[in-house]
């Protein structure tokens, strides 16, 4: 679905700001799979997610989605767009609209949806984040609080129905509960076929997720692979700067005194299993 | 769209005209740029132009660089030296249908764009050498005379500084909030004007409102830390001038008396 081959990024060259932000990344995201980015401050997760729907152009390399260039001046970045759907970094920064309604309406406007289908769209997906959709259509976005704000943002991605959905630190800023659903929704919309891509700075989220998980290191794909085989490497892990899931932590330590323990992959799979499951 | 530009381009090197007070450097450059209209004769540009190319190596500055800072001026040059050349009156050199070239002009066209050139080379020199602090520090310490006018010369600069310091942001933002947009499948540069204009809303509007939010947190953290309107501020950095100010300063004025009044040689 996403591949990029050999990708470099780096921004303002020639000026002193001059800064390699991604160095010979390739990668390739299958239909249907859930990955999870995670890295430190500044390895370059942001960038990276961005050229999956064309925003940013590699210096070098190349990028494909769905089989099209993304570099070939045929290819409609549009409908890209559309299949890719990017939720940024602190979406809620980017309201305009003077109701819910037309906040979450405006992406799929864009994308030529009008009347009953674009009414759809937008209560489809404001009901997907947990809303009532008649009880917030016609408020002020600006008038939310800071979770609900950020849910009537990714509703504003989902209502364009992407094929690929791709949440940039999604959870940050979250509360408890708030975190929560969005993790389940996504789990779910994964189980129902969307293709996943999760960037996060909570380790736990990202095994949660995620079977898949790649690591960015100052611009670099640093490992690609399994997330219970990179999380449970603490050398890897360390190595990288990042730290380990508090569930694995947990989990190493219950391990060795019950070695028939699988391997648990949230809290919630580790309570259910000590308290519902076969063994004790 | 660029995300940052460096405004003054300025780099730490540590040289000695980085060392210079900003007020020196501030008022040495601007009486340069005014007293450049005053200078009659291309040798005293030349020696004005020698002038501002070992201010550059001393500066440790590049020439590319500054050539490259000469970029953004090259459209306004070409515009009045062309201008220059074809429409001053005088004595004709060369005619060609309705194309008169007179030797006032070509001459007035060569003056301005050296002193164009000059002026760009001399602003570098101060901006490339001197931080935004330094520079709002020695812009308020020259307009505080104005106090006794009560113009309020501390605000103003402290405007100022406040203002360049989030001149860079409010460009990353904008970076920022295009792309979300385009994320969403916002086009900016398709349609009629008018389509064009509403297209901006998204962009401009949540613009706007975070750099008020901003504004206003700004304000908040300086009152918590003490900021009062008016009040008396001491500084971390105090300004003094040295020997190599007044060495500058015997300089730069000797080469320019000797750029006004030097004789044509060429
Ligand atoms: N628009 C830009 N212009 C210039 N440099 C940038 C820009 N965006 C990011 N960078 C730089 O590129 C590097 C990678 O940034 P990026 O935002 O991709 O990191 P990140 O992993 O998403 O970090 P975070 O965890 O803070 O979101 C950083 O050093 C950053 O300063
Ligand atoms: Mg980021």
């Amino acid at each position: 679905m996403i591949v990029l081959e050999n990708v470099s990024l780096t921004y303002d060259s020639g000026t002193i700001f001059q800064k390699a932000a991604i160095k010979n990344v390739s990668l390739s995201i299958r239909k249907g799979e859930s990955v999870s980015i995670v890295g430190k401050i500044g390895s370059g997760k942001s960038t990276l997610v961005q050229f999956f729907n064309g925003l940013i152009k590699p210096d070098s390399g190349k990028v494909f989605v769905g089989g099209e260039d993304l570099g070939s001046k045929e290819t409609n970045l549009k409908s890209v767009r559309r299949k890719v759907g990017l939720v940024f970094q602190y979406p809620e920064e980017q309201f305009f609209a003077e109701t819910v309604f037309d906040e979450v309406a405006f992406g799929p406007k864009n994308m030529g949806l009008s009347g009953k289908e674009l009414k759809d769209a937008v209560w489809q997906s404001l009901s997907d984040m947990g809303f009532n959709p008649s009880d917030v259509a016609n408020l002020s976005p600006f008038g939310l609080s800071g979770g609900e704000k950020r849910r009537i943002a990714i509703a504003s991605i989902i209502a364009m129905n992407p094929e690929v959905l791709v949440l940039d630190e999604p959870t940050s800023g979250l509360d408890y509960t708030g975190r929560n659903l969005l993790i389940e929704y996504l789990k779910n919309e994964n189980k129902k076929g969307r293709t996943l891509v999760f960037v996060t700075h909570n380790m736990d989220e990202a095994l949660e997720v995620s079977r898949r998980v790649i690591a960015m290191k100052d611009g670099k794909k640093v490992f690609d692979g399994n997330s219970e085989d990179f999380f449970t490497s603490e050398e890897l892990v360390y190595g990288i700067g990042l730290d380990v899931p508090f569930v694995v932590k947990v989990w190493k330590k219950l391990k060795k005194r019950f070695p028939e323990l699988p391997f648990c992959r949230s809290s919630k799979e580790l309570v259910d299993f000590l308290y519902g499951g076969p063994a004790r | 769209m660029k995300a940052r530009f460096a405004l003054g381009q300025y780099t730490y090197t540590n040289s000695l005209l980085h060392k210079l007070d900003p007020r020196v450097k501030i008022l040495l450059v601007f009486s340069l740029v005014v007293f450049l209209f005053f200078v009659r004769t291309i040798t005293g540009y030349l020696i004005l132009f020698v002038f501002a190319c070992s201010l550059v190596v001393l500066s440790k500055n590049s020439f590319s660089s500054v050539f490259r800072s000469l970029r953004p001026i090259l459209l306004l040059l070409l515009f009045t030296a062309v201008f220059q050349i074809f429409f001053t009156p005088g004595r004709l050199i060369f005619e060609w249908r309705f194309i008169k070239i007179t030797a006032e002009g070509l001459r007035l066209a060569i003056y301005i764009s050296i002193r164009l050139i000059l002026l760009s080379f001399f602003t570098f020199i101060l901006t490339s050498t001197t931080s935004g602090i330094e520079l709002t520090d020695g812009f308020e310490a020259l307009i505080s005379p104005l106090k006794i006018f009560r113009f309020p010369s501390e605000e103003v600069s402290l405007m100022i500084s406040i203002s360049l310091r989030f001149v860079p942001v409010l460009f990353e933002e904008a970076d920022r909030i295009m792309k979300a947009q385009m994320s969403r499948g916002a086009e900016f540069n398709k349609g009629s004007l008018v389509n064009r204009a509403r297209s901006f809303l998204p962009l401009l509007l949540p613009l706007l409102l975070n750099a008020l939010s901003r504004a206003d947190r700004l304000a908040i953290a300086m009152e918590s830390r003490g900021f009062v309107i008016g009040k008396k501020r001491t500084r971390y950095r105090e300004m003094k001038l040295s020997g190599l100010d007044y060495v500058a300063i015997a300089i730069t004025v000797s080469v320019f008396v000797f750029a006004l009044v030097v004789k044509e040689i060429v």
